[in-house]
Formats: structure tokens, sequence, C-alpha cells
């Protein structure tokens, strides 16, 4: 399956038919990953011949595995656009379309109206889901790894521990509105989220422990930041919540729940937390040049405000 | 012209009591690409509203059996979008409105012509949602270039699946820019299909309006058997 490289495994929520395949394609890398060792077989020449016949077994067994996957295409999803644009036309007269557990990874389905359908644990890894609407759709636990997710409305879908990591929310590098996804009203809780989602709306999302935080490449080398500059996050919970190196320069979060949230390190320069509740909530090195703290609940029980940048640059 | 004002009258609230099934499925594909600039852009929607304005394409709309056409415009170029879904025309008023939907569509588009994404999008996308039967389906193409985008799969493949099932390609090449002495026999080869098939060229952006409703006419009608048999001596 293409792209298991780049996240797939690592977290192992995606649907079963996916993860097995994921697993068989884990044992052939880590055999092709053994390091060779030509100066010894040479030196053994062919000795290598009366090795015990269960390697060759074995040889044999990872050949047959990699077979299905190797003869699987790219874009070799469960359904064809076709298919997938057919059921939701007859769930128009019916009960929502079912996707649930099914592989549309690479799909186009872009201008598609997804409302209320059900993709629990649907692997949508890299499908073109821009201008779709998933409003009040169930997508619990489905994979949008690397998707492209350009204007399209989540409003009120359920995300709940669903992969949103690295989507394309833009066209080009810049950061249009129009653009933005919607995620209003959303559940997002326990979601693995990373991008760049700067100018979405959050509004009255749960993202009660979201993963949101920065995240470091295999080599522990480059540090990337979530990117959510000027998002709205009005009146969303934010509760434990990993927010950890964010950029929320200029956001809203007036009104956010981020008791227990981790804002270690993160950008709030300009963001405006009027009404907020930050019981708990972790501030160590966050850049608070300029952000607007007026009514901010708990802020005496925040910890490591005292490490907090530009903290004397707050409007309180 | 009064007697003939009264029978169109007639036609159309004959028309509007019925809707379980259209004459004509007309998807209206223009091309957006990046020879198509904003002036050129307007000219064609211009163009199409125009004639959903006309009396003459009125009275084939609503002249049919069903009296009533089904309509949406996808506009194409390096990715094709609908731009106006599934409407529903079955009395004036239906097609007035549609004419104020097209002059509203904003000009979007990128680049290159993808005339088989566009195919992959009508095929995939915008046949399966019609909201019902039609008698005739019937894809009506423009543009001012071929196929730039090097597809997985060639136009004339997806013209090929299109025409087996039932639908009828129809070309409306436009005689402008680098391929203007060559697009019209492009389109001949690799776009239009199906049963009285034909190709209507305009001879500028500027013709575009007087074609593309003499098209509608000879389309919705479904007399454009006489006009192909015509062209083909």
């Amino acid at each position: 399956m293409a792209g298991m490289d780049l996240f797939g495994g690592a977290i192992g929520t995606s649907p079963p038919r996916s993860a097995s395949l994921r697993a068989m394609a884990r044992r052939l890398f880590d055999s092709r990953q053994r390091p060779a060792q030509p100066a010894k077989r040479a030196a053994v020449g062919f000795a290598a011949a009366a090795r015990p016949m269960s390697r060759i077994a074995c040889c044999l067994v990872c050949a047959l595995l990699a077979l299905p996957i190797a003869a699987r295409p790219a874009d070799a999803a469960d359904l064809t656009v076709r298919q997938v644009v057919e059921r939701l036309v007859r769930a128009a007269d019916g009960p929502p379309a079912d996707f649930s557990g099914m592989d549309l990874s690479f799909l186009d389905l872009s201008g598609l109206d997804f409302r209320a359908a059900n993709l629990t644990g649907t692997d949508l890894y890299g499908t073109d889901l821009s201008r779709s609407s998933f409003a009040g759709a169930n997508l619990s636990r489905a994979r949008l790894d690397r998707s492209i997710i350009i204007a399209t409305d989540f409003t009120g879908a359920d995300l709940s521990g669903a992969l949103l990591r690295r989507p394309a929310a833009f066209t080009t590098f810049e950061v249009v509105a129009a653009e933005a996804p919607i995620f209003v009203r959303a559940n997002l809780s326990g979601a693995a989220i990373f991008g760049k989602l700067s100018q979405a709306d959050f509004s009255d999302a749960n993202l009660a422990g979201a993963r949101m935080g920065a995240y470091r490449d295999a080599q522990l080398i480059n540090l990337s930041r979530m990117e959510l500059v000027d998002c709205d996050f009005s009146g969303a919970d934010l509760t434990g919540a990993d927010l950890s190196q964010a950029r929320l320069a200029f956001a809203d979060l007036t009104g956010a729940d981020l008791t227990a949230a981790n804002l270690s390190g993160a950008d709030l320069s300009r963001a405006d937390l009027t009404g907020a509740t930050l019981t708990g909530t972790q501030l160590a090195g966050a850049d608070l040049d300029g952000a607007v703290l007026t009514d901010a609940r708990g802020l005496d029980r925040a910890l490591g405000l005292d490490a907090a940048r530009n903290r004397g640059t707050v409007v309180d | 012209m009064l007697l003939l004002n009264c029978a169109f009258g007639a036609m159309i609230q004959s028309a509007s009591a019925q809707a379980e099934r259209v004459d004509t499925a007309l998807v209206l594909a223009v091309d957006i690409s990046g020879s198509v600039d904003d002036g050129r852009f307007a000219l064609q929607m211009e163009g199409i509203a125009a004639a959903f304005e006309d009396v003459e394409v009125q009275r084939a709309i609503l002249g049919g059996s069903h009296g009533a056409l089904l309509v949406t415009l996808v506009n194409w170029s390096h990715k094709p979008e609908t731009a106006i879904p599934w409407t529903l025309i079955r009395n004036r008023a239906d097609a007035l409105a549609f004419a104020t939907s097209v002059r509203a569509v904003p000009r979007g588009g990128e680049d290159f012509t993808c005339m088989s994404k566009m195919l992959e999008l009508v095929a995939d996308k915008v046949l399966p949602q019609m909201p019902m039967p039609a008698d005739r389906t019937v894809l009506d193409v423009s543009g001012n270039g071929r196929d730039n985008c090097n597809p997985k799969t060639p136009a004339e493949v997806l013209r090929d699946g299109l025409v087996a099932t039932g639908v009828t390609i129809n070309g409306l090449p436009i005689l402008a820019g680098d391929e203007a002495a060559t697009i019209e026999q492009w389109y001949r080869d690799h776009v239009i299909g199906g049963p009285d098939a034909f190709v209507l060229p305009a001879e500028s952006f500027g013709d575009f309006g007087r074609a593309v409703r003499r098209k509608f006419i000879l389309e919705i009608s479904g007399t454009a058997g006489p006009l192909r048999a015509a062209a083909m001596l």
C-alpha cells in the first residue's frame, strides 16, 4: 500500500485490512533493511548452500507475502469513484451511505456530499476531499493523513480518534481563508492532527485530548510545528490537548476551555484568550506577546506562566 | 405572432405539469484553461446565458414529449469542477433563472487543458448524480485546445466509455489561438461520439454565442441528424 512508509504503522489505528497489509509490508521492509554482508558471504562461498532449509523456506514465505502488495497498484481502493458516487446518490433517499472500514485511499472524492455518511475507520490516505461536505458524517478513527482538504466542510462531523497528519489545506504555499477547512462543532477528541491548518474554523469543536504538538523527524533534527495561525477556536473544548510548540498567533481562543492543555513553547502572540479557561494549562516557554487574557479563568493555576515569554506585553 | 405566443404559453403550462423524466440531459463542459482569459470566459458564459434566454432555445427545451431539460455546467482546465449542479428546466422562468446562474459563475481554472479529467468527472460524478432519467444524454464540450495533460487514460478511450453508456458527445471547438487550424479535426477524432454526434465550430470567442445557440437548438430538439448528414456530404 503506497504511503505506508510515511505514517503507517506508527500508531496502528487505521482499518484492520490496511493494518494487516501494513504489518506484512513492515515485515518485508524489515527483511530488506537488514544489512548485507558481502565480504562475509564471499568468504563462506558455497557453504551458504548448506544453510538450513528453514532459511530458504522463510525467504519463500516472505516473497509470497510480498506478492499481494507488489501486485496491488497504488490507487487500488475498495471502490471506484463512480461506485462511491452511486452509493451517495442511493443514500439520498435511504439510510446514510456506509463506507466504514473501507480503503478509499488516493481517490478523487472532491466536490461530493458525504453528509451523515458512515466513514468509521475508513482509509482516506492521500484522498482528494477538497470542497466536499462531511457535515454530520462519522469519521471516527478514519485515516486522513496526506489527504487534500481544501475548503472541505467537516461541520459537526465525528472525527474522534482520527488521523489527520500533513493534509494539504491550501492550493499553494499561501494561506487563503476561503480554502481553509471548516471544523465547526466537530468532534476531534483524541485525534492526531498535524500540518498547516491556519485560518481553519474550529469554533465550538471538541478537541479534548487532541494531539497537535510539534513533530520531530526520524533523525530528531528538524522540528516541525503545527500551523494554526489565525484559527478560530472560540468556544472550543481543548482540555488536555497537546498544542506544544504550535503556532497560534492571532488565534481566536475566546471562551475556549484549555484546562490541562499543553501550550508549552506555543506561539500565542496576539492571540485572543478572552474568557478562556487556563486551569492547569502548561504555558512554559509560550510566547504571549500581545496576547489578550482579559477575564481568563484559572490563570493563577496555569503552569509555567513565569517561564512564558513576553509576559509583560499581555493585555489583561 | 400572437398565435405563436399563445401556443408557446400553452406548451409551458403543460410542461410544468410534468417532471418525472426529461427529454434531454445536457452537460455543458466549458474550457476555462490558461488560454481563456477573463474576457473570453465572460464571452462564453454570456453566450450560454443568452442562449437560455432565447425564445427558440426555450421552445426547443419545452417542445419535447416531456417538456423538460436537465442541465449542468462543468468548467474544466487542470481540475474540472461542477460550476452549476443539475438543474431542471421545465418552464421559461427556470430557463431565465439558469441564465442568471451562468452569469454569476466565478472565473476559476488553471493553465492546463485536461480534457480527459473532464471526461472522467462527467462519467464518475456528474452522470451518476442525474436526478431523473432522460431520453437522451448529451455532453456538450467547448474549448480552443487539445488535451495537454499527458493523461493516464486518453480522451478517446474515455469518450468511447461514455458513448458505450448511450451518451452523445458534441463538440464546439473555438477556432482561436495557436490551434485554430487543427482543433476542429482534433475534436472530430478525439472528442465527439455517439448517436448523431456533431462538431459545430465557433469562428472566434466572439462567435461563441451564435454557435452555442444553434448547437443547443440542435441538441435539445434532437434534430442534429440532418446536420451531421450534411456535414458528411
